[in-house]
């Protein structure tokens, strides 16, 4: 008997949060001269009626001073069913992160989605392989923590910064053979 | 926080530290502050009592001591117990080392006998460990500095 349809996997439009202004930046995520032990959480973004099967997660990190090998950045993906009410006292907006007393509010946002292991490596890029990661709402804030040691680079022009978390949607179509 | 305040005012007081926390290098901080830095005497390991021991001759010097009476002598006894008995180590709190200048200022030991002792006491600890009892980890430095970075941005800090 002849196949008449198949599944497939189709790769959706990148939610890429940067600096605001940065290249390829669609959300808001201001990362240049982040310290060491300081976070920033970002602009929400909205996956849809038709949510995504799971998502991609490049996590990236411009350094200035080089990093201890093996130190981490942590991202973190919470979400929300309205676009409003948000766990671990994200907003929902391009803001600094308060980690809390003991990292209780960071603890609320659950495992991290993603980290990238630094190298040591200074004035340079650095991008962890991609994970995957299922959401749990609609809506989706990123929280970036900076656990490297160093702050990220401070760039004498902002949107030089080539700090970012990108997500791709990955979505299941079934389509005629 | 305590060892959070201790932690800033010691990077704060340096103008080395000053200038790596406001590059963001809270690494360098670490290691700087994690560095044997100070010198210190807290104790003194019971095998290096005895070498001082044996190169002063100080077990004779507080036995003939002890018919001296008075604080001398009872300092003396208690010196000549404490030697002798099977702790490891010597603590050397403000109590001993008043009683080791006295049995100094009233000739039992010499000068150089309290020297001997000491440059075997002496120990090099970091600065943290001097002040808050334990090393530093990166992420103290990044709480510490967290008052002086406005919005979790590394920044000039006010002196």
């Amino acid at each position: 008997m002849a196949i008449s349809h198949y599944a497939r996997v189709v790769r959706g439009t990148a939610i890429i949060w940067g600096h605001p202004g940065a290249s390829g930046v669609t959300h808001d995520l201001s990362l240049d001269a982040l310290a060491n032990g300081s976070a920033q959480q970002g602009e929400y973004a909205d996956l849809g009626e038709n949510a995504p099967a799971y998502c991609e997660v490049y996590v990236v990190a411009e350094t200035g001073t080089a990093p201890t090998a093996g130190l981490t950045v942590d991202v973190y993906l919470v979400c929300s069913h309205n676009g409003s009410d948000w766990p671990a006292k994200v907003t929902g907006a391009d803001a600094s992160y308060t980690l809390g007393t003991s990292d209780a509010n960071l603890k609320q946002a659950g495992n991290p989605a993603a980290c990238l292991i630094a190298t040591n490596d200074g004035n340079t890029v650095l991008r962890q392989s991609p994970t995957i990661w299922v959401p749990r709402g609609r809506y989706v804030a990123p929280i970036y923590d900076n656990n490297l040691g160093q702050a990220l680079r401070n760039e004498t022009t902002d949107t030089d910064n080539g700090s970012r978390i990108i997500l791709i949607p990955i979505y299941q179509a079934i389509e005629p053979a | 926080m305590p060892d959070l305040d201790v932690i800033a005012d010691l990077i704060t007081a340096a103008p080395g530290l000053v200038s790596l926390a406001e590059q963001g290098n809270d690494d360098a901080i670490a290691v700087q502050l994690n560095t044997p830095a100070v010198e210190v005497y807290r104790r003194m390991p019971k095998a290096l009592c005895m070498r001082w021991l044996a190169d002063t001759d100080a077990l004779k010097k507080l036995s003939e001591a002890v018919a001296l009476g008075g604080d001398v002598a009872r300092i003396s006894r208690a010196a000549l117990l404490l030697l002798q008995s099977d702790v490891s180590q010597i603590t050397l709190d403000s109590e001993f080392l008043r009683d080791f200048d006295l049995l100094v200022a009233t000739g039992v030991l010499s000068a150089s006998d309290k020297s001997a002792f000491l440059s075997k006491a002496r120990e090099s600890i970091s600065l943290a460990e001097h002040r808050i009892g334990r090393a530093v980890t990166v992420s103290d430095i990044g709480e510490a500095l967290s008052r002086f970075r406005p919005q979790g941005r590394i920044a000039k800090i006010p002196q």
